[in-house]
């Protein structure tokens, strides 16, 4: 455990890129999501097929054959895309598909006669989407939006495949100079473990909080 | 105020509404009988525009409701007309349909402050009372899931008239309920009648339709079977399946005292 701690400022260096990556990627699922989802919502035919085959695809491959993908087939054409931006680029294509469904879900799942009595007093779509579809949706939306989160947490590990100094390249970098993988993976596990389990004890809190609106 | 001329609706093959002729007077209740099936609450979604129809015309206070007439060609409205005509029509479901994330006064205020634009003290006062009108003046800041069934079924009618709408439509707003909330909702709906509000109620009740209906009709298999004032209409059924469903339903009951 000692020489955990002495390591901890390369581990902690390595944790704030994992941090920054999931921010980053959970920020642009997040916009890809409510995109995709609106557009499987009330898109256009030719656009939601569009979305669809994206939606489809990207949740029948592996994200560690995504992240490479978009890391070494831009090589290829003398393009050269830095691992991490590519890791981020990949991994939020690959929950960008995750969130799209989880806002179709949540919208198309509300109650109908909701909507049918804001339609039935007068207000226009924007003024039902606005007023009763959002607020009722979002809560909906919350507790499989965190568990996404969670999962880019625990995925943006596969970064460290293409060389990005993230968490837990350091760690095998820790263990690759000391020899000592025990205390070193217990340790990483603990971190993501912890990371993991207070999101979703967070969502679970949101979800009691708007227990209510299900009724 | 509502005139219903020969519509006829149709779900892919089947023909639900074979035309429906009807006619409301201004402050005038008229309520429609009829047997689960019937066609009643699609006839209700037709006249409050919420549902297409393929044939025949609905006008309220003189205005076409749903479509507009291009060269000979009826033609739905785009959505904004709409919305419009539909602020005109208010509308109580069988479900209640309060929106859950707002307190029973944001429920009655919202149509005050974004269909009708009121400002937002003038609305919450108009909101507040219509609560008091159907005895809920001190439950405004209660969600729908702390209120009872009828005193949901009451914001929710208190909501619909608050933005005096031309015409009220209400959809079997009782069937949802336990027996014992039906009488405060059928109370809240009388005091309405008495106060000259035009309804089209489409109900299971044979005796509320007894005491409130000016004019009472009974509907079958998309047709209407039989119509006149409540008295005569009630007490001489003239069809069998008339005679068949007042005796089904004859003893439901009604507490409206």
């Amino acid at each position: 455990m000692e020489t955990v701690f002495h390591w901890l400022p390369t581990l902690g260096g390595g944790f704030a890129l994992t941090a920054s990556i999931a921010v980053q990627v959970v920020i642009l699922s997040t916009f890809i999501g409510i995109a995709g989802g609106l557009i499987l919502l009330y898109g256009p035919l030719p656009l939601r097929l569009l979305v669809r085959a994206y939606v489809d695809f990207t949740r029948g491959i592996p994200v560690l054959v995504l992240i490479f993908a978009i890391y070494y087939v831009p090589s290829g054409f003398n393009v050269s895309l830095d691992a991490q931006t590519a890791a981020v680029v990949a991994i939020g294509v690959f929950a960008g598909a995750q969130v799209s469904e989880i806002v179709r879900g949540g919208i198309g799942s509300l109650p109908a006669g909701q909507l049918e009595a804001g339609k039935a007093m007068g207000l226009t779509s924007l003024q039902r989407f606005r007023l009763i579809v959002v607020p009722l949706a979002l809560p909906r939306m919350m507790p499989p939006w965190t568990n996404t989160a969670v999962e880019i947490i625990k995925g943006s590990a596969l970064a460290s495949l293409i060389g990005v100094t993230e968490f837990l390249y350091q760690t095998q970098a820790a263990v690759g100079t000391t020899f000592e993988p025990i205390p070193f993976y217990l340790f990483a596990a603990a971190v993501y473990f912890v990371c993991a389990f207070g999101l979703s004890q967070a969502s679970h809190v949101i979800e009691r909080r708007y227990q209510y609106l299900e009724q | 105020m509502i005139e219903v001329e020969g519509i006829h609706k149709s779900f892919g093959a089947r023909e639900v509404l074979r035309g429906i002729d009807l006619h409301v007077e201004r402050n005038q209740a008229l309520v429609v009988l009829g047997p689960s099936g019937s066609g009643k609450s699609t006839l209700l979604r037709c006249v409050a525009a919420l549902e297409p129809f393929q044939a025949g015309s609905v006008t309220v206070d003189g205005e076409l409701i749903g479509y507009r007439d291009a060269a000979g060609q009826r033609r739905r409205l785009p959505e904004k007309a709409l919305a419009h005509q539909r602020a005109e029509i208010g509308m109580v479901f069988q479900s209640f349909n309060l929106f859950p994330h707002m307190t029973a006064l944001q429920n009655v205020m919202l149509g005050l402050v974004h269909v009708r634009r009121r400002p937002k003290d003038e609305a919450r006062a108009t909101a507040l009372e219509w609560l008091g009108r159907v005895g809920l003046g001190d439950r405004g800041e209660a969600f729908p899931a702390q209120l009872s069934g009828g005193q949901q079924q009451r914001v929710a009618i208190a909501r619909a008239c608050a933005t005096q709408p031309k015409v009220l439509l209400l959809d079997e707003v009782t069937s949802a309920l336990d027996p014992e909330l039906v009488g405060e909702v059928l109370k809240v709906i009388k005091d309405l009648s008495t106060a000259g509000v035009t309804m089209l109620i489409v109900t299971h009740e044979v005796l509320f339709a007894r005491d409130v209906a000016h004019q009472v009709v009974f509907m079958d298999e998309g047709v209407i079977l039989e119509q006149g004032e409540p008295h005569e209409v009630l007490g001489n059924p003239r069809t069998d399946r008339f005679q068949a469903f007042l005796k089904r339903y004859a003893n439901v009951s009604m507490r409206t005292s």
